[in-house]
């Protein structure tokens, strides 16, 4: 399950002239790479496991 | 953190092919214990025959396993980079400025022409930050009184000075009226290469080498152009372009005025 804000807060306070447009970037670029890269693997994990034979049922 | 698993799981690509390895030298160990060292140069020879006949697939193995494993390496880091971008998009940029340009359409007045002047800085900030060129500039031309002037710009430290008019003697200016005018965008992937289409060439002096411009409209409503340059020739990608008519789109929505 996920909840959150449709607008984060982070984003809120760069459209609103608070927060730097080079650090509101640094930081959303750090946050996607680093949710990117666990869906990614998470993503091969599955379909490597999908894959590979059933070890229960192949024996 | 790519690059530690990505090294965690060389090493173990390393250690099953030492471990193959080992198994050998073990079999090798097993063979010598039961039978006794050669004793003659001609079972030396064996032994060296052998042992080469055993290295040598082992390192051919290892190379193309190596090599297989960075090419595997290197898709998932693309699909990574793809994956974030994408996200930054569509999540850190997308979604908060189309909450400003419905903001636009709730004010009035003198608070409405804040939250235009406040979209186009961020709709440049998103522009240069989000497209690939290193050192980009993003400029947002304004459309008024049939001149086009840099109206929010962002990025590389020169402050953009042109004006593009319709003057006869201002072609570059003629030209890019008519990109805006026909809803057109145009991609330059090195101003010094070969022949650019009518209009694209730089002014003396420019600092970039590559551009994309994108006009900026709404329904029938011109509203200037947006543009991001880079000082490196190909900076930019089909990618890049998409991101700027998204750009270009977002801000025309949000500056357009009610008939």
């Amino acid at each position: 399950m996920m909840r959150g804000q449709v607008v984060p807060e982070e984003a809120r306070a760069w459209t609103a002239g608070l927060l730097l447009a080079t650090d509101y970037f640094a930081h959303a670029r750090r946050e996607a790479v680093a949710k990117a890269s666990a869906a990614i693997r998470g993503r091969l994990h599955r379909t490597r496991r999908a894959s590979s034979p059933d070890r229960e049922t192949s024996r | 953190m790519v690059v530690e698993s990505g090294e965690r799981r060389r090493s173990r690509l390393r250690g099953f092919l030492l471990a193959e390895a080992g198994a050998v030298v073990l079999g090798y160990g097993v063979a010598v214990l039961r039978d006794g060292a050669p004793v003659s140069g001609r079972g030396w020879a064996l032994v060296v025959a052998g042992s080469v006949a055993v290295a040598v697939p082992l390192w051919v193995k290892s190379r193309r396993e190596l090599r297989q494993e960075l090419e595997t390496r290197s898709a998932e880091t693309l699909a990574i980079e793809t994956d974030a971008k994408l996200r930054l998009v569509v999540g850190d940029v997308v979604t908060p400025i189309a909450e400003v340009v419905g903001r636009v359409h709730q004010a009035s007045g003198k608070e409405r022409e804040t939250l235009r002047g406040q979209l186009g800085q961020l709709v440049v900030e998103a522009a240069a930050s989000l497209c690939d060129g290193e050192r980009a500039r993003a400029v947002f031309w304004r459309l008024q009184r049939g001149e086009m002037r840099a109206a929010a710009w962002f990025g590389r430290g020169d402050p953009p000075t042109t004006v593009f008019t319709d003057d006869p003697d201002d072609r570059r200016g003629q030209e890019a009226l008519l990109l805006v005018r026909f809803h057109d965008y145009v991609l330059i992937d090195d101003v010094r290469a070969g022949e650019l289409p009518r209009g694209t060439e730089p002014r003396p002096g420019a600092t970039y080498r590559s551009f994309i411009s994108v006009s900026v409209f709404c329904g029938e409503q011109n509203l200037g152009m947006l543009s991001v340059d880079a000082p490196e020739p190909h900076a930019f990608d089909d990618t890049d372009l998409n991101v700027m008519r998204a750009m270009a789109q977002l801000l025309g929505a949000g500056l357009v005025d009610r008939h």
